[in-house]
């Protein structure tokens, strides 16, 4: 039994860190836009599928796909602020006009990806270890993805956390974040800590989508609903101000839907995470946001 | 140094400011004064670069036009703010917010040392370096909020309201600081307050608006002596 509950809560852990890692994407957007990308999760898709093209059709190494597949997607970012953003802010659109716009981007960039490569999963390259040959300790099986995940997500972490804490640009961003009429008079000049922050969401997104891949497939799933769901949730558990809880909160879920399938059924696993969020949302002290 | 005229600044076609015009030497301290409402701090706001004024509105800076600035060009010139209630980074670390005071600096090895300098300056910030900006005390705060404006090497530092809400031996040693450190360090003032005898104790000259016009000007000397300002700020009290 003890294996069992190791064997899920280690690929909880690591499933919920991308969740996690898709709500901190989340927190940090928020914190700098005040705004709400209803597309968000599209970027987890995108870094999939450029990801696989890169490696599968184009045979380029891994790694390399990856780190063409993130720059691509944060590039994408870009255009989100050039093109949606910033039309919108000059004609002085509100939350609600970037909400409605962002929603109709995530559809069409999911028709956009059928139209590409088609509607079918495509199975991700064995790159983080084969399913069927999980590393065995003792009694307990855990899969090498899992571990992969965990790595990436340590490293890229601690990458964050220096960006933040050792960088002027990153300093200049949380300034940003906390009080953008200061930071103005500072002369940072917030419009650039603006784009950097799209670029910066989406690629971490992207990121966390690459790693989703071998779970979820490279899929259409990886660009709406159910995932993009989860990520908002870790943010909202997180605050939405706290990058780090957010990402918490998607260990959270990810540890809640394990015990869920191995305790009721796998039928009833999104059901019940989302009553436990809905719960801790309502006996959560203080509202926020 | 710093010379405004004809400054007209409006909110919604609601004007703030109506034909300010005034001037800054260099080495001065100059206050404005005036009630609330006054355009006090939307002069500030203008200068920055924070709002738009009306067209034909000038403001020279070293010789220099800076209307139509965006308000990140404006601090590398040198001109500095700290802001009215402080505005400091409450989840910054004390040293980080006053980092952020160099941001736009590109002589990065002095920048650091400029950082250190300002414990010399406040040594009540001293051993609070990792300290959140938001866990001081506001006193402590509004000398967090001059640090980081000092930090940036201004020439020209704009001071709103720096006693507002603050315990009065507190105001004293800011006060204290603009009147001594502050002009120590060759550092242009222009002050902003609505404690007529506090501001006139530092100041060189002053001006007085009134619902966005400048309803008088001179120096320090001048106006204590005049009798409408005697009535209207000082309510009897001899400065």
């Amino acid at each position: 039994m003890l294996s069992i509950w190791i064997q899920n809560a280690v690929s909880g852990v690591a499933i919920g860190l991308l969740y996690g890692l898709i709500g901190l994407g989340v927190v940090l957007f928020f914190q700098t836009t005040n705004l709400l990308n209803f597309a968000h999760i599209s970027s987890a898709m995108l870094g999939a599928y450029l990801c696989y093209m890169f490696n599968v059709t184009l045979h380029l190494p891994f790694v390399l796909a990856m780190v063409l597949a993130i720059i691509l997607v944060a590039c994408y970012g870009l255009l989100l602020k050039r093109f949606v953003y910033e039309p919108l802010a000059k004609r002085e659109g509100g939350r609600l006009e970037f909400i409605i716009a962002t929603m109709m981007l995530s559809v069409f960039l999911l028709n956009a990806v059928i139209v590409l490569w088609g509607g079918v999963p495509k199975p991700f390259p064995n790159v983080f270890g084969d399913p069927a040959k999980p590393l065995i300790i003792g009694s307990v099986a855990i899969q090498t993805h899992s571990l992969w995940v965990l790595g990436y997500v340590t490293v890229f972490v601690i990458a964050l956390q220096s960006f933040f804490t050792k960088t002027m640009t990153g300093k200049s961003l949380r300034a940003v974040a906390q009080n953008q009429g200061a930071a103005r008079l500072m002369g940072i000049d917030v419009e650039k800590m603006l784009t950097i922050s799209f670029m910066l969401s989406t690629g971490i997104t992207a990121l966390a989508g690459i790693l989703l891949a071998p779970a979820y497939f490279v899929s259409l799933d990886l660009g709406g609903g159910i995932i993009g769901i989860k990520g908002f949730a870790a943010a909202v558990v997180g605050r939405m101000n706290k990058p780090y809880v957010a990402l918490l909160g998607g260990v959270l879920i990810g540890l809640a839907e394990n015990f869920v399938v191995l305790y009721a059924s796998s039928v009833y696993r999104d059901v019940i995470t989302f009553a436990f969020l809905i719960l801790f949302l309502v006996v959560r002290k203080k509202a926020e946001v | 140094m710093l010379r405004i005229k004809d400054l007209n600044v409006s909110y919604n076609g609601i004007p703030a400011l109506k034909g300010v015009s005034l001037e800054v030497k260099e080495g001065e301290t100059v206050s404005v004064l005036g009630p609330n409402g006054a355009g006090k701090t939307t002069l500030l706001r203008a200068i920055s670069g924070l709002v738009q004024p009306s067209p034909g509105s000038s403001i020279e800076f070293m010789g220099r036009e800076i209307v139509g600035m965006p308000a990140a060009n404006i601090v590398p010139l040198g001109i500095a703010q700290v802001p009215e209630g402080r505005q400091i980074f409450p989840e910054l670390t004390v040293l980080e917010n006053i980092e952020i005071g160099t941001a736009r600096r590109t002589d990065r090895a002095e920048a650091k040392k400029d950082v250190l300098r300002m414990f010399d300056l406040f040594p009540e910030l001293k051993g609070r370096e990792k300290q959140n900006g938001g866990t001081l005390s506001g006193g402590e705060q509004q000398m967090l909020a001059m640090c980081r404006a000092l930090a940036s090497k201004p020439r020209l530092l704009m001071i709103d309201e720096p006693s507002m809400g603050l315990a009065p031996v507190v105001v004293q040693r800011i006060f204290r600081f603009i009147k001594n450190e502050i002009r120590k360090l060759g550092i242009t003032v222009l002050l902003v307050e609505q404690n007529t005898a506090l501001s006139f104790a530092v100041s060189d000259r002053a001006y007085i608006l009134a619902q966005g016009q400048v309803a008088m000007s001179g120096t320090v000397a001048e106006l204590s002596r005049d009798q409408r300002v005697k009535e209207t700020y000082f309510r009897g009290r001899t400065v």
